[in-house]
Formats: structure tokens, sequence, C-alpha cells
């Protein structure tokens, strides 16, 4: 007891100072890192950190093309643009089913393809207007499922460097952005909603 | 002792502000699971394409030039890209809703405008849901900074140490912090520049966002209506709102800039439809291709008659023009009289939904004469609709499809003298 009250007497002693110090450096911290979260945006690796130190193997059932999309990319091969989305729908039975909403653009056919569940559901015209070289798209939409996490995402894509955007509750509750090389996603409760890889044009 | 009142009364404002004061943070207005996946691609094109709410980036820059914290300032830059994103969700919702709510009422669809009334009410009120907690949360973060405690809470630890110099640097700017990342991958080393194509041509970019709208709002319509059947909840028969399921779908998602740039009506009120084939209307005889149509939907195409009988295929231009697969075909079969009545029917034989026409799936019935101007007039009538279509053909060259009555015509066709007795 004198032994521990010795102790605690000599460290609220040294510790006033010290504990000052934590405590104003902490707030000054913790009011610093406030203000930047509050924007809701933050880097992440952007830098070149490898994230994540020990990848996480995506569980979910890989998405296979469905004949229609195997065919278009027979004949013309991957798009230069796609656009997923990932969202759930209540059948009459009550039961949830997931759609796989996604729209395949080919800039230089100045097409573009709609497929709901693999099914083609449209295609049409793009007017995309003088349009120079187009970067190799680095991903493909069968990398990505619905249900994948963002670490699924960032090692099926091979992403290291992306920035996290959490949007505010009152726009999306557990909503994230996230951004990286040619590729935009969204999580909503941690399970991918959406997703688009870009068009890049090189000059 | 002094130390520990401070130390105390610092604790407690961490704490403290660790909890959200007040009730605007709590809840999203977002429910629906196609919301939420829509919601995602607003606020991702708002930050790339740095579209920013106008008002409140006026806003955020008062704020800076007020006492408000710098961080408040930054706040509400981001916030003004969801402000945007979520007005511009809005401002789409109310274009579709107005053009199907004109025509649904012109046309008297009860049941069609029952159910677009219920989406477009339970939708709205989301959307201003949403922007009434956004405008709170910016007021709310122009008054305190304890709110911003909160974020530190959800985010937890490892965004928290995730956080340095030049995240701070990069919350001032996050559209154009974003778009370098997507751009390079985080850095523009190596002497190559690019362009977000979405961002060099936006008409392509909002052509890709209104074509996959268009699919999954005439899905989620469908699906809408369906259980309103199953639940009883719709004063609407089955009949009626399998009817209104595929209007309405085809109808919702068309693209914005068409509706606003077109003023579109309902299919059946342009007048100037034309095309311009080759064909030949005889008594007895119709040959020729009829070429491509201008207008929205002419047919037919390649249909032959000969010997009485008439029979043919053809497709639909207009579903190029809506972007819709060329899946549909009508086939025709009948007989043309020598008293140049026509009688026969047409059936459509594509599964392809989601289409502005009411006939399809079924078989159109159609009836007709030639008359003594060389007119040949085909009344199209269904038995699951009230839709009377016409194809009016003057000089084998120009047809119009059309509905009875915005042409003032009769759908007696005793009133129109056969030409070949």
């Amino acid at each position: 007891m004198n032994y521990g009250s010795s102790q605690k007497g000599k460290t609220r002693l040294v510790g006033s100072g010290k504990t000052r110090f934590f405590s104003w450096g902490a707030a000054l911290l913790l009011l610093a890192g406030g203000l930047l979260l509050s924007t809701g945006c933050l880097l992440q690796d952007v830098m070149g950190r490898a994230v994540p130190s020990d990848p996480v193997i995506p569980q979910n059932e890989p998405y296979q093309l469905s004949a229609e999309q195997t065919a278009l990319v027979e004949e013309i091969g991957y798009p230069e643009s796609f656009i997923l989305l990932f969202y759930e729908e209540e059948a009459v039975d009550g039961s949830l089913q997931i759609v796989r909403l996604e729209t395949w653009t080919y800039y230089s056919e100045g097409e573009s393809y709609t497929f709901l569940n693999g099914d083609l559901e449209g295609s049409g015209s793009l007017d995309a207007g003088e349009i120079g070289s187009l970067a190799p798209l680095p991903y493909v939409p069968e990398q990505f499922a619905a249900k994948m996490t963002r670490d699924d995402v960032l090692v099926s894509a091979g992403v290291e460097d992306f920035i996290e955007v959490p949007l505010e509750d009152e726009y999306l509750e557990d909503g994230d952005l996230y951004y990286a090389e040619a590729l935009s996603f969204g999580l909503v409760d941690g399970e991918l909603r959406y997703l688009e890889a870009l068009a890049l044009e090189e000059e | 002792m002094k130390s520990k009142i401070k130390n105390t009364a610092l604790l407690l404002i961490i704490v403290l502000g660790l909890f959200p004061i007040g009730n605007a943070a709590a809840e999203s207005p977002a429910e629906g699971a196609l919301d939420e996946s829509l919601a995602l691609l607003y606020a991702s094109r708002s930050i790339l394409l740095n579209d920013v709410d106008l008002e409140e980036a006026n806003r955020a820059q008062n704020a800076l030039m007020s006492t408000s914290p710098q961080g408040s300032n930054d706040a509400n830059g981001a916030l003004a890209h969801l402000i945007h994103a979520t007005k511009q969700q809005r401002n789409e919702l109310n274009d579709s809703y107005r053009t199907l709510r004109a025509a649904y009422q012109a046309e008297g669809k009860t049941c069609e405008l029952q159910i677009l009334e219920e989406y477009y009410k339970a939708e709205k009120a989301k959307l201003d849901l949403r922007l009434g907690y956004l405008h709170r949360l910016r007021g709310d973060r122009r008054r305190a900074l304890t709110r911003l405690w909160h974020s530190v809470k959800r985010s937890g630890n490892r965004i928290w140490t995730a956080v340095g110099p030049v995240g701070r640097r990069i919350l001032k700017n996050v559209g154009s912090e974003a778009v370098q990342v997507v751009l390079s991958g985080g850095s523009l080393g190596g002497g190559v520049i690019r362009k977000l194509v979405i961002k060099e041509a936006r008409n392509v970019g909002e052509a890709e966002l209104n074509r996959l709208l268009e699919r999954g709002v005439g899905r989620f319509m469908q699906s809408q209506a369906a259980l309103a059947v199953a639940a009883g909840v719709s004063d609407c028969t089955a009949e009626k709102l399998d009817e209104a399921r595929q209007q309405v779908a085809g109808d919702v998602g068309e693209p914005a800039a068409e509706k606003n740039g077109n003023d579109p009506e309902p299919e059946s009120a342009d007048p100037s439809i034309t095309f311009t084939g080759q064909s030949t209307f005889l008594c007895d005889q119709w040959v020729g291709d009829a070429g491509d149509a201008d207008g929205m939907a002419k047919i037919p195409l390649e249909v032959n008659f000969n010997s009485g009988e008439f029979y043919g295929e053809a497709s639909f231009p207009f579903l190029d023009q809506m972007d819709l697969p060329q899946t549909s075909t009508y086939t025709y079969e009948g007989t043309v009289s020598q008293e140049g009545i026509l009688i026969g029917k047409s059936t459509v034989s594509s599964t392809t939904n989601n289409i502005h026409v009411t006939s399809i799936g079924i078989t159109v019935e159609l009836l007709g004469v030639v008359t003594d101007d060389g007119r040949g007039i085909y009344l199209f009538t269904t038995q699951e609709s009230d839709t009377e279509m016409i194809g009016l053909f003057e000089d084998g060259r120009e047809a119009v499809l059309n509905d009875l009555k915005n042409w003032g015509l009769s759908n007696n066709t005793s009133e129109y003298p056969p030409v070949c007795r």
C-alpha cells in the first residue's frame, strides 16, 4: 500500500506535467483528427503503403459471365468501362434476391450494353465524340461479385493504393466510397454495392 | 488539483463528444437496396466530376470567412458534394414523375398513376429527408465542434491511425484528390497524363447512367407492382396491374436528357412519324420492303401481300432508339379480300419486356381496308387493353401509327370505302 501510495504520489507529481502534456496533446490530436474525419474523407495508403498487410482471400462465390456476356466478350472483347450495381430485391414470397445490374461500355465501338443478372437487357449507341486513345482497363467485370468486402475488392483488383471516403450517416448510413486507379467503388455495411471501372484517355 | 480538474474536464469533453448530440445523425433516410446503390453511384460521380451544390459551396465559403474553424469549411465542402448528389437524384426523379403523370392522366391510365404516385411519394420523401439531414448536419457543424467526435467514434482506430499530414491536406479538396488517384493510382509520375472519359465527355457519362437507371428502376417498379398485388394493397386488378407494370417499367427509366430535350409525349401523339419504304399497296397485293423508319415504330417491314394473303415479319426501329435489343418480331398472317378488306392478326413473338408497347406478348387483331385514295388503313385492336392503333399507308410510301382518337379517325372501318371492289 505504501509502495503504491508512494508511487501514486510520485506518478501524480511527475504525471501532472506529463498528464497535462498528454491530455492537451491527446486533445489536440483528437481535435485535429476529428476535424479531418468530419469531412468524411481520409487518405488511406495513398502514398504507397501496401494494404492489407495480410491479404484476405475473397470468400464469396466468384462471378461467372453469362452466356450472353461471354459471347459479347468473344465477339468484341471486354468492355472499356463498366458499372456494377448490387442490390436486394424482395420477391412476392418475401425472399430477398440479389440483383446484379451492369452496364458495359465500348467507347471505341460507340456501344453500350446493360445486363440484369447476366441477361442482356438492352444496348444502345453512344455519342462519345472525339475520344483519344484509351488506356487498357485493368479490370474485368467477373472480378467482382455481390457481398464482396473492401478487402475482397482490393485483393481481387490487385489494388494497393486507394482513398477511402466515409460518407456521412445522414447521406447513407455505413456507406463508404473508395477510389483507386481507374476504379471507384462503394460499400454499405461493408458489402460491395457499387463499382465503376473508369475509362481513361491517354494524352 | 487544478490540473486534475482540467484533466477531468477534458476527459468529459472527449467522452461526451464521442456520443452524438441531437437526433440528426442517427437514422439513414436511404432505405431500400436499390436506393443505396444509386446513392453511392451519385456520390461517387459528384466527387469525381467535382460537382458541388453551389449554394452549399457559398455557405462553406462564408463559414471560412467567419470565425468557424477550418474543419468546418472542409466538412461543408465535402457536404456540398453529397447535397449536390442528392439534389441531382431528386431532380431526375421529379422529371420522370412529371412526364409520366402527364402521360398517364392524358390517357386515363389510373393503375399506372396509382403505382407511380406511390413510388414517387416514397422516393421523394426519402430524398427530402436526406437533404434535411444533410442541411442540419451542416448547421450543426458550424455551431459546434462536438459532433466531430462522433466521426472519430464511428471510424474506429484503423482510420484514426491512418490519418496523417497528407490526409489533412487531401481533405481540403476531395474531388481533385480522388480524381488524381483514379487517374494514376496515387502518383502522377512517369509523365503519363490521362483524362477521365466521363469527365471529358459528360454526355456519355450521363447516358451510361441513364441506361443503368432505366433498367434498374424499371425492374424495381415491376417488383413493386407484383408485391402490391400480392399484398392486396392495390386498388388495381391483377390484369390492370400487369398491364401497368409493362407500361411503367418501360417509361420510368427513360433517359432524362431525352425527356428534357424533347418534352416527350405519349408515343401515339406524334403525328410526324413517317417511313420511307418502297412498298406498294394494291388491291390484293402489297409488295416491297418498307425500309427504315425514322419514327418510333413502323410496321410492317418486309411484309408481303400476295394472292389474298399477307405474311411477313417486322422488326422495330424504335427498339434501337430506346436502347433495347431487337428481339421482338411481329409476325403477320391473314387475308385481304377482293373487296379490300384486311383480316388477320399480328403476334409479337418476343419475350422482351420493359418496352412501351401494350401489345407485347399478345395477339393483335388486324382489320383494315384499302381506300379509294390509295391508303391502307389497319385497325389494331387488342382484347387486353382498349388500345386501338392504326397503320396508315398513303401511296405506299408513308405511314403513320397513331391512336385513333388522337387522329380523329373512326374505328369503324365501314366508313372507309374499299378501293378494290
